[in-house]
């Protein structure tokens, strides 16, 4: 058989970035050969033409800022990479004449998203939809591009102290469509008293905040939201796409839709201003007087401060214990150091925020009350943990989590672990919730709804900034397919970067999990890692390491064996019904692991993006698949990688949820530069295949460092200056 | 205490009035002395800190105490019980005192046009104070919006409408749980206004309630067994003054409370006067006043009107205050909707829509500080006058006519700093062309049942 390759490498450049990246080209001409009698499988339609397409302003680094942007973290030309791959995309549909196709679909993707924007009584709700998320869907060859900035952006400002911090929940609000916020400017913080009064200001910000937040609603819909947001929208359910009520879960939706949701966020915005390493310093170091008792505190009591806003409770260097749900009154606790317990620590109606600071120690954060570890139900709730070993240990709505609220857990140092059952660890539902952790090895474990999860109105965020890390979720609840016509085995998920709806009850929101740094092991079960659901946008970033993400946990949650058998579905940059997924990793040899439907795979109107920027990678799953009206994409860019299974890049002819051909068809990518490269369904390196249909694509490129080795080979040459 | 009295009664009434009226209703003046004396003897002090049953209603003025004659501080119970239902006085029309024949004549005449307005925002404000908030269902600062709308004659029912009324502003000043939360605490030894979700919403809101009420600073606020008094109040809200906060709720406060000229220092041992308040207000950001935003204009306006009023010059930060002011109210009046309200309208297929509550926040709020700050030549501008009507018109057909508690925080707010814009404009523009209050014991008596 002929090899099917042209044009490799594109013309070298001569600019300044051309030495650092084979591809940036800026108007090379390339020719590409597509070589259909190297296709594997005997479904795959052969095509053999030469054709010549303009790759266009292709250069990554010709923005100047984005380059010195792009210099703190990560793979500094992950733009550029993610503007090839859409490039790529782009070149492939109009080589292949399928543009049409392409604008059919996309423009079916608005349809639809006009039809289902306002309440019609189908499943498709229309409420809590996010203006981000439909402009994404309108325009899913650009949104790759977004997502990589967003989330490069996002871990920067984790990395950037207060005005990170302050920047996270900017960008938070606006991709929320609680408009433009400003920041504010923080005062320096000299002393412990300036530390006190910063508390002080924050607190009563936060309590005003959070009452206009209310404003806007009845006694009986707050009462209604009190009395029914956690049992509706957590402890009732044992499976993640729906709700057991679901017009209960309605009812909810549109209460929060309802409220100040503007104000909601400035209660968070007004919290920003602890997270200042510099304010925890001098705090440490607040004198105190005279020691007090407090009810619900063992342990030495240095001051007891009553403020119009709520007292202020500050706890010795001594070992303390809190149980913070019977100090009534009492919405800051700040603790000088010694190993401490806190018990609960859940927000309510007589006291809607909670601040709790701990400076030092290895601490134990107990509960099993939902809402609590800088969580919140109908409340604002912020952690902030500075030196130790911590762990963290709940049930349901835990750990940087919120229901209708702001949850908001920052642990500076140590190997901490955090433990919860359902919507825990970076999980929002009407609001925010945040878990950053800065350093230390720390392990995650959650069984659903967990680890940078935005449900409705949502947008949860886990970033761990540093660390070899463990995160582990599913294992517990059976998935829901597993009574389908064709059910699959395994358990719930919903974890790790995922933005989901509630079927028939609300559209979802935004879920990240970012990573910065060391060798990281993911597990997950069903609908995990990187990836929207139900008009939601998921997103997964790891920036740096070899990280594993295996598809399937190994062991059940409480830690047996699993009694269902290792399968995995949904996963690794995917989206699934009028949803977009991210999954992006900037550096390392890292797996990808699912079973069906996995690693950059679309599932009806929707879209999933897994990039690779870098290392030798291997790929487990169906692989840059599109179905029932879907574009999933691999861009792997460098290293010698493997992909398992004989699925890659395929698009499935047929759709039965949609009408052909006024949906355009499904569209399958798999893009490998450089590198030697393993692809189980036989397509060779440097080749340009087409894959089931002509939506279906696998592109195997050289980058330029291979292309000098391969430079001899006359079809580069010849290509080259045509 | 009785030239205390005799300042608060003479501060109850229009600028430039005040030798004329002085001498009109000089025999109420020496009831109320004789009256309050008499209270002084009931009234807890600060020294007095076990006392704990709460203290009469507060006084208001003469005016109100015209109004409502159950109002005075002889009264030894709580204004809330069932027997001093104001409707019960009235039968029903707005509040006003039977003529006296020794009373002197109106002042001036209100055109026919303005008489049937005058009638209509009399009997809105009537029908809407007898709709009464409660102490089970309504938060503390649904309370203070009510106070703000009704000063010291505004009731609420005790434990929900079957339950007895009591006064407004004691039930804030006695510190009683509303909706289960409690309105007060003592912080740094001095009694404070809670902050948060279902009482003050707002820094210094009480307070600025309490001054717009003219509630006397010597009026008892409990916490618990520690009776202290509004003063305490207000030295809280001086040693809380920062730089870079909101504090227009706190001007009008200390505005009412505070010699203009006076300088305090607050707990962080900074020097402030209400001057320099006055500074850091005009430096702050200021928008969409006329979409409602007018809390730091009314802070501003309210001081200058009781600058105007103490005859105190108008100079410096406050010259500045009164440019900025006085140019504000040409720009709101320039930007009021054809039909007499402020707010967004929208104009779609040919045909203007609007959102009934937004337009009512915008214009209650609108026309509050334009009837509390606007010069008296300036009152009757037929702008106002439409906004006066349109507003009218709004609550007295509008959905909140009934089951008011029911509504939210926000709702309620509307409402009553509506139903405050209608109220000073009543005060400020009908109640002088009204056949002045000639009381006597024996009348206030009988207006007991």
């Amino acid at each position: 058989m002929k090899s099917g390759y042209a044009c490799f490498p594109p013309p070298l450049s001569k600019g300044r970035f051309s030495v650092l990246w084979g591809l940036t080209v800026t108007t090379a001409m390339v020719a590409l050969t597509v070589m259909a009698d190297d296709e594997p499988s005997a479904t795959d339609d052969p095509v053999v033409a030469t054709e010549s397409v303009d790759t266009g302003q292709v250069n990554p680094a010709d923005d100047s800022d984005s380059e010195k942007e792009a210099e703190t973290v990560g793979e500094p030309l992950a733009p550029g990479m993610v503007e090839l791959m859409q490039q790529e995309i782009a070149k492939g549909l109009q080589l292949r004449g399928i543009n049409s196709n392409f604008s059919r679909f996309q423009s079916y993707l608005g349809g639809r998203l006009n039809a289902t924007a306002s309440h019609s009584g189908s499943e498709l709700t229309g409420y809590c939809r996010l203006k981000w998320y439909d402009r994404m869907l309108r325009s899913v060859l650009k949104a790759p591009s977004e997502a990589e900035e967003f989330t490069r952006n996002l871990h920067k400002a984790v990395l950037n102290g207060r005005e990170g911090f302050a920047e996270v929940l900017t960008t938070a609000a606006e991709k929320l469509d609680i408009g433009q916020h400003q920041q504010g400017s923080f005062a320096e913080v000299d002393s412990p008293e300036q530390a006190l009064e910063v508390i002080k200001h924050a607190l009563t910000a936060a309590q005003i905040a959070y009452a206009a937040s209310l404003a806007p609603l009845t006694k009986s819909e707050i009462q209604t939201l009190r009395t029914n947001l956690n049992p509706v929208f957590t402890t009732e359910n044992r499976v993640g796409h729906t709700l057991q009520r679901r017009s209960s879960g309605q009812q909810l939706v549109r209460v929060m839709q309802k409220m100040d949701r503007e104000s909601l966020h400035a209660a968070a915005e007004a919290l920003a201003a602890i997270a200042d390493p510099q304010l925890l310093e001098q705090l440490a170091s607040f004198p105190g007087g005279d020691p007090t008792t407090v009810e619900g505190v063992s342990g030495t009591v240095i001051a007891k401060i009553d403020t119009p806003s709520g007292t202020i409770v500050i706890g010795g260097k001594d070992r303390n214990v809190y149980r913070l749900d019977t100090m009534s009154g009492v919405n800051v606790v700040i603790d000088q150091g010694g190993n401490d317990v806190y018990y609960d620590g859940s927000v309510s109606p007589q006291r809607p925020v909670l601040i709790v600071i701990d400076l030092e120690g290895d601490d134990a954060y107990e509960s099993k009350t939902p809402g609590v570890q800088g969580s919140a139900i109908l409340g604002v709730s912020m952690l902030v943990d500075v030196e130790g070993n911590d762990v963290y240990r709940a049930q349901d709505v835990a750990q940087g989590s919120c229901l209708a609220g702001v949850g908001i857990l920052i642990d500076y140092a140590g190997n901490d672990a955090y433990v919860g059952l359902r919507r825990v660890q970076g999980q929002a539902v009407g609001g925010l919730g945040i878990l950053i952790d800065h350093a230390g090895n720390d392990r995650y474990h959650a069984a659903m709804w967990g680890q940078g999860f935005g449900g409705p109105w949502g947008f949860g965020l886990l970033d761990d900034v540093d660390g070899k890390d463990h995160y582990y979720g599913g294992g517990l609840y059976l998935n829901s397919y597993i009574n389908d016509d064709n059910p699959t085995p395994g358990y719930e998920g919903w974890v790790q970067g995922v933005g989901a709806g509630l079927r028939a009850v609300g559209d979802g929101g935004v879920g990240v999990i970012l990573d910065g740094g060391g060798d990281d092991v993911y597990e997950y079960d069903y609908l995990s890692h990187g990836g929207g659901y139900w008009c939601g946008m998921g997103f997964a970033r790891d920036f740096g390491g070899n990280d594993q993400r295996l598809g399937a946990t190994r062991v059940a949650y409480h830690g047996g064996p699993r009694t269902q058998r290792s399968f995995q579905r949904f996963s690794n940059g995917y989206g699934c019904h009028y949803a977009l997924g991210f999954l992006f990793d900037d550096r390392g040899d890292d797996t990808y692991n699912g079973t069906i439907m996995s690693v950059g795979f679309a599932w009806d109107c929707a879209v999933g993006y897994l990039c690779d920027f870098g290392g030798n990678d291997r790929y487990s799953g169906t692989e840059g698949n599109g179905a029932q009206a879907g574009l999933g994409v691999i861009f792997d860019y460098d290293g010698d990688d493997v992909y398992l299974g004989s699925g890659q890049g395929r698009a499935s002819p047929s759709i039965s949820y949609h009408d052909l051909p006024q949906c355009g068809g499904n569209f399958g990518f798999v893009i490998d530069y450089g590198g030697t490269d393993k692809y189980g369904c036989g397509a060779r390196n440097n080749g340009y295949y087409t894959r089931s249909s002509s939506g279906g694509f696998l592109i195997d490129r050289p980058k330029q460092t291979d292309a000098v080795n391969t430079a001899e080979r006359p079809v580069v040459k010849a290509a080259a200056g045509s | 205490m009785t030239g205390h009295v005799l300042g608060v009664y003479f501060l109850g009434h229009k600028e430039g009035t005040v030798m004329i009226r002085i001498l009109q209703t000089l025999s109420i003046c020496l009831l109320l002395a004789v009256l309050v004396s008499a209270a002084d003897s009931i009234a807890p002090s600060a020294e007095e800190t076990k006392r704990v049953e709460e203290p009469a209603a507060p006084l208001k003025g003469p005016i109100l105490l015209a109004l409502n004659p159950s109002y005075s501080n002889q009264a030894p119970e709580p204004a809330g019980d069932a027997e001093d239902a104001p409707e019960e006085q009235t039968d029903g029309a707005p509040a006003t005192e039977p003529p006296d024949a020794a009373a002197p004549q109106p002042k001036r005449t209100l055109s026919p046009a303005m008489v049937a307005l005058r009638d209509r925002v009399r009997r809105t404000l009537e029908a809407y104070r007898r709709q009464m908030l409660s102490t089970r269902d309504n938060t503390a600062t649904e309370l203070m919006h009510a106070c703000l709308a009704f000063g010291c004659n505004t009731e609420v029912y005790q434990n929900g409408s079957s339950g007895k009324k009591a006064n407004g502003i004691t039930t804030l000043c006695w510190n009683v749980s509303c909706a289960g939360y409690e309105p007060l605490v003592i912080s740094d030894g001095r009694v404070a206004a809670r902050i948060g979700y279902g009482v003050q919403e707002r820094p210094s809101q009480l307070l600025a309630v309490l001054a717009l009420a003219r509630v006397n600073s010597d009026y008892p606020m409990r916490v618990g067994e520690d009776v202290r008094n509004v003063a305490d109040l207000v030295e809280h809200e001086k040693l809380g003054c920062r730089s870079n906060a909101d504090l227009s709720l706190t001007l009008t406060g200390l505005a009412y409370y505070v010699d203009d000229d006076a300088t305090w220092t607050n707990s962080l041992g900074e020097e402030w006067s209400v001057e320099r308040i006055v500074q850091q207000e005009l430096a702050g950001e200021l928008r969409n006043v006329v979409a409602g935003e007018t809390d730091r204009v009314m802070g501003l306006g309210y001081l200058l009107s009781r600058r105007a009023t103490r005859e105190q010059p108008i100079e410096g930060q406050f010259l500045r205050a009164k440019t900025f002011i006085d140019q504000y109210h040409d720009y709101v009046l320039k930007h009021q909707n054809s039909d007499g309200s402020w707010g967004i309208r929208r104009v779609s297929g040919g045909s203007t829509t609007y959102d009934s509550a937004q337009q009512l926040h915008a214009t209650g709020r609108v026309l509050e500080w334009l009837a509390v700050s606007l010069p008296e030549d300036r009152l009757e501008d037929a702008g106002v006058v439409r906004a006066v009507a349109y507003l009218d018109n709004l609550l007295a057909n509008g959905r909140y006519r009934h089951d008011l508690n029911s509504y939210s925080t926000q709702q309620i707010g509307s409402v009553m700093h509506a139903l405050h814009a209608l109220a000073v404009y009543d005060e400020r523009v009908f109640e002088p062309s009204d056949p002045e209050p000639a009381e006597t014991p024996a009348d206030r008596q009988a207006a007991r049942p």
